[in-house]
C-alpha cells in the first residue's frame, strides 16, 4: 500500500493541504483523505465505514449520556449490544464465504451477494477501534466526542487504516484538538518523520520482499524441498513476516508524525523476547494490548483463580487467530499460542530462552503463512520427514534463484534488523528514535545508507509486483 | 564554525553524496543493449550539430548500415538512431529529442517496423526503445503513444527497472561515466552481426497497396511534416532482407504517400544484384544483414546519398575524429570476429 502510487499521490497532495489551507480545516482535510483512499480501494467500504463512523458516534453519546443520567445499567446493556453487534458484522464479513465454502454452499449464493459479503477494506482494525471507545466512553475513561469529524478522523485516518495500529481513543482524539497548532517547519517532527519511513521502507523493500521471494515457492510446494530448506523456510519467514508489519507499522508512524500526530508503538524487537509471554508484549502490541483490556480482562483476567485464567488466555488467542483470519489455521496458530502461554504458565516462566521463544513462534508461523491446515501439516511432514539432500539442496538454490549476491544483501539486511533490535532493546526505545538522537554526522550517515540500500536493494518497479503488506489481508 | 552553518554544510553534503552516488550506480546499473539503448543513449555523448545523416528506424538501421563505411568512403557523418522493431509512434519522439542536439541534413528513415507489424502497441522490444531516453516531456509524450495506461508504471521510471541489476553486470557496466565520453562519443550505433545463414532471394511482384495501420500512416505523416518543418531532407526507404509479399503491400502504400508528399522513397530490396548481395553469404538470418552484407549496402546507400543530397564530405574537418575512432574500433571489431571472439549476435528484430 505505502508503495502504491497513489497512496504516494494522496500523501504528496494532503500534505500540501493540511498546512496551506486554514489551520481550522486540518481534520476535514485528513478526514477528506481518508474516505478518498479507502473509496479508491472499495466504494462499498467506505460506505460502511460511513455507517459504523455514524452508529459509534450516536451510540457513544447515548451512552454517556444515560450514564450521565445515572441509568448505568441501562448504558450497560446499550453498550453490550453495541459491542456484539459490531463483533458480529465484523465475524459476518470474515467468516461468510469461508463458511459457504466449507458448507459447498458458494454455488447457491449468488456472486454479487458474496461479493457484497467479502472483507472491507480495514473494517478488522476500525471495527477494533470502535469497539474499544464505545467500552472507554462507558466505563468513563474518555468523554464522547463530539465532533463527528474528529471520531470519523481517528476510525479513517488513512496512513493506519489498513493495517493498523489498532489505536485508542484516549491517545488519538485529544491529538485532533491539537492539530491547529501543528507547524510544518519542525525540524525534529519532520526529521522524526522521515526516519521513520526510511526505516520502515528498509525493513519492508531491502528484507521482508527479499525473503518473499524465497518463502513463497517453499509454501506453494513443499514436497519439492528437503528438510533443510524447510526448516530454512520457517526461519526466512518468521523474519519476513516481522520485517513486513514493524516496517509498515513504521511507515505508518513516519507518515503520521508529518501531520504532528503520535501513533502507537507496535513493535518492540519481538524476537529478543525470552518466553512467549514476553513476546506478546511486543509483537502487535496495539492488538495485544487490546485483546487484554477489552477481553482478558472483562473476562476475570486472573483475578478467577488458575483454571478460568487459563481458560481466558486460550479465549483471548483463539479470538487473535479468529481475528488474523477464516481459517482453521489460524485458530490453530491462536491456539498454539495459547497453549505456549499456558505452558509458561505452568512452568512458572522458569524456561527463557530467546532461541526457544523464536523457534516457538517460528513454527506457529507455519500455520499463519499456509494456505489452509491440510497446508501447513503437509509443510511439517515434508521437514520432518525429507531428510538431508546435498543435491536437491542445490537444486532448490538454483530454482529460488540464490545467488552470492542475493544471498550476500539478505544476509546483511537480517544482519541489519538484528543489529538494530538489540541496539533498540538495550536503550529501551524505537531505532528513529535512537537515530534522531546522534549527532548529525552520524544521522546523515545512516540516511544515506538506507536510502542507498533502498534504492538499490529494495524490491520494487516493473516485473516485480512488491508483496502486499502481510497486514492487510486481515 | 557556527552551528547553523555546521549544520547547513552537513546537508549540503548528504545531498551531494546522494546525487553523486546516484549517478555513480545509475551509470554503472543502466541496462546496455546494442538493440536501442546504446544507440539512444549514445546520442548524448555525441558533439552538438555534428550529425549529417540520421539514420532512423529499427534494427534494420543498426545492423545493416556501416556507418564507418560511409565515414571512411563518403566522409558522410552518419549515425544509426534506431531501436529493435521501432514503430513510428517512437520515431517521431525520437526524432523530436534528436532536434535538441543535432541539426541533420538528412534523415534516413526505414519502415520496415510498420509494414511488418500491426498492433497499435507493440511491448516486444520496447524496453529497448525506452530505456536510453532522458526524462524528458518528448520521453512521457513517447511512453503515453507507446505503451497502455495500465502498463506506464512498468516502463516507468527507468531506475525502477534497472535497479537490480546488480548482479548481472560485467566490465562495460564500468565504463559509462561521465569521464567515458571520449570513447562513448565514438560509437555511432552500428551494431554489426556475424552469423552467415543462407537465404532464398524472394520473387516479390506485388503490385496492390495497403496494410499500414491508421497509427502508423497517422505518425509517418507527423515526422514527414516535422523534417519539413526542420528543414532536413526525408527519404524512406526499406532497408534489403528477404522480403514478403505482405510488407511489399505496405511498402508500396508508403511510395504513394511519399510521392503525394514530394518525398524521397526507395524499396532497396529492388536492388539486391545491383548492390551485388549475395544470399548465401551476406544475411544474419532473414531479417538482418550481416557484416559483409551490411557493407555492400552500405555501400550502394552511401553513393545514393553523395549523388542525390550533396551531403558534405567531413573528412579531415576539425571535430570529427570520432568517426575516424568509430572506423578504429569497426576495424577492431572485424579482427576480433577473425580472431574468433565474435561480437555481438543475432536476436534482435
Amino acid at each position: 500500500m505505502f508503495l502504491s502510487k497513489f497512496f504516494l499521490l494522496l500523501l504528496g497532495m494532503t500534505v500540501p493541504a493540511f498546512f496551506l489551507l486554514p489551520a481550522k480545516w486540518r481534520s476535514g482535510v485528513l478526514l477528506a483523505a481518508g474516505y478518498v483512499f479507502c473509496a479508491y480501494m472499495e466504494l462499498r467500504s467506505l460506505i460502511i465505514l460511513i455507517a459504523i463512523t455514524s452508529v459509534t458516534y450516536f451510540m457513544a453519546a447515548y451512552i454517556e449520556k444515560l450514564r450521565d443520567k445515572g441509568a448505568c445499567k441501562k448504558a450497560g446493556r446499550i453498550t453490550f449490544a453495541a459491542v456484539w453487534g459490531l463483533t458480529f458484522l465484523l465475524a459476518v464479513y470474515k467468516y461468510t464465504g469461508y463458511l459457504a465454502d466449507c458448507f459447498g454452499l458458494t454455488d447457491r449464493i449468488s456472486e454479487r451477494v458474496l461479493k457484497n459479503l467479502m472483507m472491507p477494506a480495514g473494517l478488522s482494525f476500525y471495527s477494533f477501534q470502535a469497539i474499544g471507545y464505545l467500552v472507554d466512553v462507558y466505563k468513563h475513561r474518555i468523554a464522547a466526542e463530539r465532533k463527528f469529524g474528529h471520531l470519523a478522523c481517528y476510525l479513517s485516518f488513512f496512513p493506519k487504516f489498513v493495517s493498523g495500529p489498532i489505536e485508542r481513543g484516549e491517545a488519538f482524539l485529544p491529538q485532533m484538538k491539537k492539530l491547529e497548532e501543528v507547524r510544518f517547519w519542525n525540524r525534529g517532527r519532520l526529521s522524526a518523520a522521515f526516519t521513520y519511513m526510511l526505516w520502515g521502507y528498509f525493513m519492508k523493500l531491502v528484507v521482508a520482499d527479499r525473503l518473499g521471494r524465497l518463502v513463497n515457492p517453499l509454501f506453494a510446494e513443499p514436497e519439492a524441498f528437503d528438510s533443510f530448506w524447510l526448516l530454512l523456510g520457517v526461519l526466512m519467514y518468521s523474519i519476513q513476516i516481522y520485517c513486513d508489519f514493524a516496517g509498515y507499522s513504521y511507515i505508518a508512524a513516519g507518515c503520521a508524525k508529518l501531520f504532528g500526530i503520535e501513533l502507537q508503538e507496535n513493535f518492540r524487537a519481538p524476537y529478543r523476547a525470552e518466553n512467549i509471554q514476553e513476546f506478546w508484549r511486543r509483537w502487535h502490541i496495539s492488538l495485544s494490548g487490546w485483546l487484554r483490556d477489552y477481553i482478558y480482562i472483562p473476562l476475570g483476567g486472573n483475578r478467577k483463580g488458575r483454571f478460568r485464567k487459563n481458560l481466558n488466555i486460550l479465549i483471548v488467542f483463539l479470538v487473535c487467530g479468529a481475528w488474523h483470519g477464516a481459517g482453521m489455521h489460524f485458530l490453530v496458530w491462536g491456539f498454539l499460542h495459547g497453549m505456549y502461554l499456558l505452558a509458561d504458565s505452568l512452568t512458572g516462566q522458569r524456561v527463557k530462552s530467546r532461541i526457544l521463544t523464536f523457534w516457538l513462534a517460528g513454527f506457529a508461523w507455519i500455520f499463519f503463512r499456509a494456505d489452509s491446515l491440510d497446508g501447513a501439516f503437509r509443510y511439517i511432514r515434508q521437514m520432518a520427514t525429507a531428510g538431508l539432500w546435498p543435491e536437491r539442496m542445490r537444486q532448490a538454490a538454483e530454482s529460488l534463484q540464490l545467488n552470492g549476491v542475493e544471498i550476500g544483501i539478505g544476509v546483511s539486511g537480517i544482519f541489519i534488523v538484528w543489529l538494530a533490535d538489540r541496539l533498540c532493546d538495550r536503550a529501551k526505545m524505537e531505532l528513529p528514535i535512537l537515530i534522531q538522537q546522534k549527532n548529525n554526522g552520524r544521522r546523515y550517515l545512516v540516511f544515506y545508507l538506507l536510502l542507498t540500500a533502498i534504492f538499490i536493494f529494495g524490491i520494487y518497479g516493473a516485473g516485480y509486483h512488491t508483496e502486499q503488506f502481510i497486514y492487510m489481508r486481515f | 564554525m557556527r552551528t547553523g552553518m555546521k549544520k547547513n554544510l552537513l546537508r549540503a553534503g548528504f545531498l551531494l553524496l546522494l546525487i553523486v552516488t546516484i549517478y555513480l550506480t545509475s551509470s554503472v546499473l543502466r541496462v546496455k543493449s546494442g538493440h536501442g539503448i546504446n544507440q539512444l543513449e549514445g546520442l548524448y555523448w555525441q558533439p552538438e550539430h555534428s550529425i549529417d545523416v540520421m539514420m532512423m528506424g529499427s534494427s534494420h538501421i543498426h545492423c545493416n548500415v556501416n556507418t564507418a563505411l560511409l565515414w571512411e568512403e563518403y566522409g558522410i557523418a552518419a549515425y544509426d538512431y534506431s531501436g529493435a522493431q521501432q514503430p513510428l509512434w517512437m520515431t517521431y519522439y525520437y526524432l523530436k529529442e534528436l532536434y535538441k542536439y543535432q541539426t541533420p541534413q538528412v534523415i534516413v528513415l526505414d519502415l520496415y517496423s510498420p509494414a511488418r507489424y500491426k498492433e497499435d502497441y507493440q511491448y516486444d522490444w520496447i524496453s529497448e526503445n525506452i530505456l536510453g531516453m532522458r526524462f524528458s516531456v518528448n520521453k512521457l509524450g513517447m511512453m503515453a503513444a507507446s505503451v497502455e495506461k495500465s502498463r506506464f508504471f512498468q516502463y516507468f521510471p527507468s531506475f525502477s527497472i534497472y535497479h537490480s541489476r546488480y548482479d548481472d553486470l560485467e566490465r562495460d557496466d564500468f565504463n559509462n561515466f561521465f569521464w567515458n565520453s571520449r570513447e562513448k562519443e565514438d560509437f555511432k550505433g552500428y551494431t554489426p552481426y556475424w552469423q552467415r545463414t543462407p537465404q532464398t532471394k524472394p520473387e516479390i511482384s506485388e503490385t496492390e497497396k495497403g496494410g499500414l495501420t491508421e497509427k502508423s500512416e497517422k505518425y509517418l505523416r507527423r515526422i514527414i511534416s516535422y523534417t519539413k518543418k526542420k528543414g532536413s531532407k526525408l527519404v524512406l526507404m526499406a532497408a534489403p532482407y528477404v522480403l514478403t509479399a505482405e510488407d511489399k503491400l505496405t511498402y508500396n502504400q508508403i511510395e504513394e504517400i511519399a510521392e503525394a508528399e514530394g518525398i524521397t522513397f526507395v524499396d532497396f530490396n529492388e536492388y539486391y544484384d545491383k548492390m551485388g548481395l549475395d544470399f548465401t553469404r551476406d544475411f544474419n538470418d532473414d531479417s538482418h544483414l550481416n557484416y559483409w552484407g551490411g557493407c555492400k549496402f552500405s555501400d550502394y546507400l552511401g553513393e545514393f546519398l553523395t549523388a542525390r543530397f550533396e551531403v558534405t564530405d567531413r573528412r579531415g574537418q576539425e571535430g570529427y575524429e570520432s568517426w575516424d575512432d568509430h572506423v578504429m574500433l569497426i576495424a577492431e571489431e572485424v579482427q576480433s570476429f577473425q580472431n574468433g571472439t565474435p561480437g555481438q549476435q543475432a536476436d534482435a528484430e
